[in-house]
């Protein structure tokens, strides 16, 4: 009985089904290339991720901005002009993905300074973007309770993503934390409507 | 089954017959949370043997081909600039409703519409709405709609319709065209252009529910074409006479906003109008007065000339004596109208005289003779110049109809009527064999579209470009939220067809002479603030003082009436229907299966009669009867399911218009089938009249079952063991007579004195720790019952906001109706004559929360902020929570209701709501969405939440402004003040829940010579 408990919470936690995911994409799209070698900001593409609760991926036309003057010989961006062509949109696999019930909302942790890479990973050093976090509810929770390990001093930007914290980062985050009166929710309402 | 302790004391407060006779059938609703399906599935499967093979199949399952579902994200190719996902915009457009246009603002998520609110600037709404206005969204994505234009029933295209039009000769004579009436100048200009070009053309505007007898009755004493409008805030004293002002009316809004102006008590000091309402159906005007009587139909004359007399004689000398052989009233009725007449004297230009639409001409030329002389007209009623509007008219009605029996008709064009239910039996033929073509403009597949020769598709309010104007004259233009979803064409883009021109309804709009006249800016500014900013909009006329003397006509008119009178036994009284209006929101869901507000009956019609009628006629709730009526010498009969209504006059049977359309339907819906159609009452009314007289009614052997729901979720107080005093005082209503208020303005806490609770809840004792609810914010909400007047408009748009499924009818005969909000209506004393009172229940968030203690998985929480949460992927289904629930407010999904929702339809939802799947309960979240939203704003632009941020849907919506929410730690905001007032009380407080919404409680304001009265209105004699 315990071994099938042990089987199911095992492998059927988000740690094991979703940690690890890194789906093929229509185009084989490089953030290592553009993020980390091209040092494009996130923002330049995943534009709402202040001001909406969704990070869009970015529309044909983002692309085609320097793909219009760029790798024109270049077979892999074929789909790209495709799709500027004729209007049809590029299907992209998803990566991060929360269960319907559970909304989550982007701006209000960008503007709370929590970093891309907090939950994200080293995007800019992933030839295929892969899921590094589990997105459990246990693992929210985690940061929720305890906000002062993930956030971000006031001058680092969120988009930087190889800072690392510094010795006394909790300390110095918990006068942040009082002072903004950050207060990550903690009850089902702040994300089960 | 738990014993009922039978109580001898006699109820104050009862739901239908049935609760206050106590019958057996009621106990089971009222004693069994969920009276159906709480029996074992069947033998062979029961629950337990379910989750042990469950058990043992689990281990098996759940390892074969476990792959992870792969999602798709789609982005845009060019991204539209002004949309950022995730984000709603908000549109101001207008919606038209006959005569009226209401300025609304809709919020569109990526493009697509998804819920409508009022605009706080436009004058006819004022940010509130009304149910129709609310459910309209539905009506964009109703998936029956019409797709294609269709040729003789089958699909075709619009390119072949042009060509057919452009290539046919027209000899004007032989053209005719039906229409409703419009207020858009953009169609006026369009049908202007109509008649120069098509002189001897027949142009016919029709109204089922039409304004025609009112402008015309003002037109025969100003001799101008005006529309009045009610400024209830300005009054102490409102007459209704068959005025459902505060319902079924053109204006309501705007009637509602002023009238709970005047209406709304704060302290004992405050004043507080009077309302008496004399009718003869019962509406939501009805059970809002202190003072209502009866009368039959055709005995408005008689009172409207007695009432007449009794001015005249009580100070208003001008006024013409109406000869009257013989009062038809009894002295207790007299006496009212005595009293009535004095009252109103007394407030004069304080006062107003409402009278319905429907009454012939001369009683409202004499209702404007009394308002006249009461100093009421420019102050408390303006009148308004309806020149640019295009009127209905009975006459052109009647003249087409001659005309297409004549046989002489070549092509008729009918603009969105559904030609077939209204008329059909008027025709001395098959309309097929009278007029050779027709085409129809409408949204349904409808009879009429199946005889049409041409159907074209109609482009929805919120498809198409337009303009509106309001009966104040506010000017609006109407501007699409989406692309026409289908091939479908706006009523201007047709009737623009028929003039030989194809331009599009964007063009039409710009060509009009009033907006081609401003400048781009301005024509902008228009469009996005939802109304023409401009002094020239106003239409008001200043009426000048007629003289009474010149108006003889009027007089010799209602005396000759009342002399003639001829009427037969019972008289069949035909109203607009609060769910379908004229039949246009037939296939609108929504609509359909939200209670009627009078008879809390969904889906259907029923003919309503009084208690007495029925035993006369040995009828019960159900049986179904047959009515007949002669008409020109032609007999019609119908058949309807009978139900008894206390409160409305003896042998009258009230009908509801507009039902018993044949639509046929695109998409199956398992809830929709033959058996809502409705009775079609149209064949036994007289067109023009709004009673028929010379009815027989005979019993039929067969029955047809009503959804009804005023017996569901009863709160019944007798099982909460209160003893004696509550036959002496109500505890779920609490009311008191407004002067009785002045002089004891803690009453509300009598009841619970007596019962030896304490004022303060946080002493009553309980076992569980309270939480900690000193740091703001922490939601509260309080209703005003003293103002609400049961119109439905909040409980649609909850549905709209937090998408709520529809159930269907059976579903809703066994109690499973979803609607989160429910509007529950008491009748109050005396059987032959009720009082009533309305009260909207919702979640009410206790503190104390017995629900949230019960729940074995913890799905319902409570927050730091006072909301009790649902987590509905906790779910498990046991529905030990809504057992718990004392107000009986938590709704259980126990059938997958949205499995078949239609794509188009799922367009409509709400994308920051959960849909909630079979086995799951649900219950009002206090729009948690939108307090989510309003924090989330808040916090990234780093200030603090203030009162108003976050507005609920309910609260929006009520155009009463009965309902506030907000924050009830800051003692400034709305609500705070609200709670804070002496007549503020808790509903069942004595179970400790602590509920975060508390009610206002409800004033009667009798006029003190008729308080004893009250209770025994005054009855009419028979001739």
């Amino acid at each position: 009985m315990g071994s099938v408990v042990f089987f199911f919470s095992y492998f059927g936690s988000p740690k094991f089904t979703d940690v690890g995911y890194r789906p093929d994409q229509p185009i084989d799209y490089s953030h290592k290339l553009h993020a980390g070698e091209l040092g494009m900001d996130c923002r330049y593409c995943h534009t709402s991720v202040e001001k909406s609760q969704e990070a869009i991926i970015p529309p044909t036309q983002t692309c085609m901005n320097c793909h219009k003057v760029v790798g024109l010989e270049n077979e892999k961006l074929d789909l790209l002009r495709e799709s500027w062509d004729s209007g049809k949109p590029i299907e992209w696999v998803r990566v991060h993905m929360l269960p319907d019930y559970a909304y989550f909302n982007h701006s209000v942790h960008v503007n709370a300074n929590v970093g891309c890479a907090s939950c994200h990973g080293r995007v800019d050093q992933m030839e295929k973007v892969m899921q590094i976090e589990p997105l459990s509810m246990s693992w929210c929770l985690d940061c929720h309770r305890n906000p002062q390990k993930h956030i971000r001093p006031d001058n680092i930007d969120v988009t930087q993503m190889d800072w690392l914290p510094s010795e006394n980062h909790e300390e110095i985050m918990s006068k942040f934390i009082d002072q903004h009166k950050i207060l990550p929710p903690e009850d089902c309402t702040a994300c089960h409507r | 089954m738990p014993q009922i302790k039978k109580n001898k004391i006699e109820k104050t407060y009862w739901r239908s017959l049935q609760d206050k006779m106590d019958s057996k059938e009621l106990e089971s609703f009222i004693v069994n949370e969920f009276p159906k399906g709480t029996v074992e599935v069947s033998e062979t499967m029961t629950r337990k043997k379910f989750l042990s093979l469950m058990g043992a199949s689990m281990a098996m399952a759940g390892l074969v081909g476990c792959r992870k579902p792969v999602q798709k994200i789609l982005p845009y190719v060019n991204a539209p600039e002004d949309i950022v996902p995730g984000i709603p915009n908000y549109y101001a457009t207008t919606m038209s409703m006959g005569l009226n246009s209401f300025g609304i603002i809709v919020e569109s998520h990526e493009g697509r519409p998804t819920h409508i609110e009022g605009n706080p600037n436009h004058a006819s709404s004022k940010g509130s709405i009304n149910s129709y206005v609310q459910a309209s969204i539905l009506d964009l994505y109703d998936p029956d709609r019409v797709k294609t234009p269709m040729y003789n029933s089958e699909s075709s295209n619009l390119t072949n319709f042009k060509n057919e039009l452009s290539s046919s000769p027209q000899d004007d004579t032989s053209i005719a065209v039906l229409s409703g009436s419009f207020n858009s100048p953009t169609t006026r200009r369009l049908y202007d252009k109509f008649r120069k070009k098509f002189p001897t053309s027949t142009w016919a505007t029709f109204d089922l529910k039409s304004q025609e007898n009112q402008i015309s009755g003002l037109n025969e004493v100003v001799k101008e074409d005006l529309l009045p409008i009610y400024h209830f805030n300005k009054s102490n004293v409102i007459l209704s006479i068959e005025s459902d002002f505060l319902g079924n009316h053109d204006n309501s809004i705007h009637n509602q906003k002023t009238f709970s102006e005047s209406r709304r008590v704060k302290t004992k000091e405050d004043k507080m109008n009077r309302l008496y309402c004399v009718e003869s159906i019962l509406t939501n005007t009805g059970m809002m007065a202190d003072h209502r009587y009866k009368i039959k139909p055709n005995q408005a004359y008689s009172f409207l000339a007695e009432l007449n007399n009794s001015l005249s004689q009580k100070g208003l000398y001008k006024l013409k004596k109406i000869n009257i052989k013989k009062s038809i009233f009894d002295k207790k009725y007299q006496k009212f109208i005595k009293v009535l007449a004095k009252d109103l004297i007394k407030n004069k230009s304080k006062s107003i005289i409402a009278i319905g639409d429907e009454l012939p001409r001369e009683l409202h030329s004499l209702a404007f003779i009394m308002n006249q002389e009461l100093n009421n007209n420019n102050t408390t009623i303006t009148y308004h110049s309806t020149n640019d509007f295009l009127k209905p008219s009975l006459a052109s009605t009647k003249e087409l109809i001659k005309k297409i029996n004549s046989g002489n008709l070549d092509s008729l064009y009918i603009l969105d009527i559904d030609f077939v239910h209204l008329f059909s039996h008027l025709l001395t033929d098959k309309i097929t064999n009278l007029v050779t073509n027709i085409y129809y403009l409408g949204s349904h597949r409808d009879l009429t579209s199946k005889i049409s020769r041409w159907m074209i598709p109609k482009s929805h309010y919120l498809e198409a470009w337009g303009d509106a104007t309001s009966i104040d004259g506010t000017m609006s233009i109407v501007q699409p939220l989406i692309s026409p979803l289908y091939k479908s064409i706006s009523t201007n883009e047709f009737i623009s067809l028929l003039l030989g021109d194809d331009v599009s309804d964007y063009d039409l709009l710009k060509e009009t002479e009033i907006w081609s006249s401003k400048s781009s800016s301005v024509f902008k500014k228009t469009i996005h603030d939802g109304y023409l900013k401009s002094k020239a909009s106003s239409n008001i006329v200043n009426i000048q003082k007629i003289s009474i003397k010149s108006q003889q006509n009027i007089y010799s008119k209602i005396e000759n009436y009342l002399s003639n009178e001829k009427i037969g036994n019972l008289i069949a009284r035909f109203t607009i229907s609060n769910q379908v209006y004229d039949g246009r929101y037939t296939n609108n869901y929504w609509l359909r299966e939200a209670p009627d507000s009078i008879t809390k009956i969904s889906w259907e019609n029923v003919a309503l009669i009084s208690i007495k009628t029925a035993k006369d006629n040995n009828l019960k709730n159900s049986n179904v009867i047959k009515l007949k009526s002669k008409i020109d010498m032609k007999e019609f009969e119908i058949e309807a399911p009978v139900w008894i209504l206390p409160g409305i006059p003896n042998d009258t049977i009230i009908l509801e218009m507009g039902y018993g359309r044949e639509l046929e339907r695109d998409v199956d819906r398992n809830y929709i089938d033959e058996d809502v159609l409705g009775v079609n009452v149209l064949p036994i009314k007289e067109i023009g009249n709004y009673y028929s007289t010379n009815i027989t009614l005979s019993k039929t052997q067969e029955t047809h079952k009503i959804a009804c729901t005023q017996d569901h979720h009863g709160l019944d107080f007798e099982k909460l063991a209160a003893d004696e005093i509550e036959g002496r005082l109500p505890e779920i209503i609490r009311e008191s007579n407004i002067e009785d208020y002045r002089l004891n303005d803690d009453f509300v806490l009598d009841y619970d004195r007596k019962k030896h609770i304490p004022d303060n809840d946080s002493d009553l004792p309980s076992m569980y720790p309270s939480h900690d609810y000193s740091e703001g914010p922490q939601w509260g909400m309080n209703i005003d019952l003293n103002v609400c007047s049961g119109c439905n408009a909040c409980s649609i748009a909850c549905q709209s906001e937090n998408n709520i499924p529809v159930v269907g009818k059976q579903q809703v005969m066994d109690g499973r109706e979803m609607s989160w909000i429910r509007m529950d209506r008491y009748f109050k004393g005396d059987i032959e004559n009720p009082e009533f009172a309305l009260q909207p229940v919702a979640c009410l968030h206790c503190e104390n929360a017995p629900c949230e203690q019960v729940c074995p998985v913890a799905a319902t929480t409570h927050d730091k902020e006072g909301l009790n949460g649902m987590t509905y992927n906790r779910c498990i289904g046991t529905r030990y929570c809504a057992n718990n629930c004392p107000y009986k407010v938590r709704r259980f999904n126990f059938y997958n209701y949205t499995y078949d929702t239609p794509d188009v339809v799922q367009m409509a939802n709400n994308p920051d709501v959960s849909i909630r799947f079979r086995g799951v309960m649900e219950k009002c979240t206090f729009c948690v969405q939108r307090i989510s939203e309003a924090k989330i704003t808040a916090k990234n632009e780093k200030r603090d939440l203030i009162d108003g941020d976050v507005k609920v849907a309910c609260q929006t919506a009520c155009a009463m402004d009965a309902i506030t929410f907000g924050d009830i730690i800051d003692k400034n905001s709305e609500v705070s003040q609200a709670k804070s007032l002496s007549h503020d009380y808790t509903l069942l407080k004595e179970l400790n829940t602590k509920p975060r919404t508390t009610y206002l409680a409800k004033f009667r304001n009798p006029h003190p010579d008729l308080v004893e009265d009250n209770n025994k209105k005054g009855i009419i004699e028979h001739h």
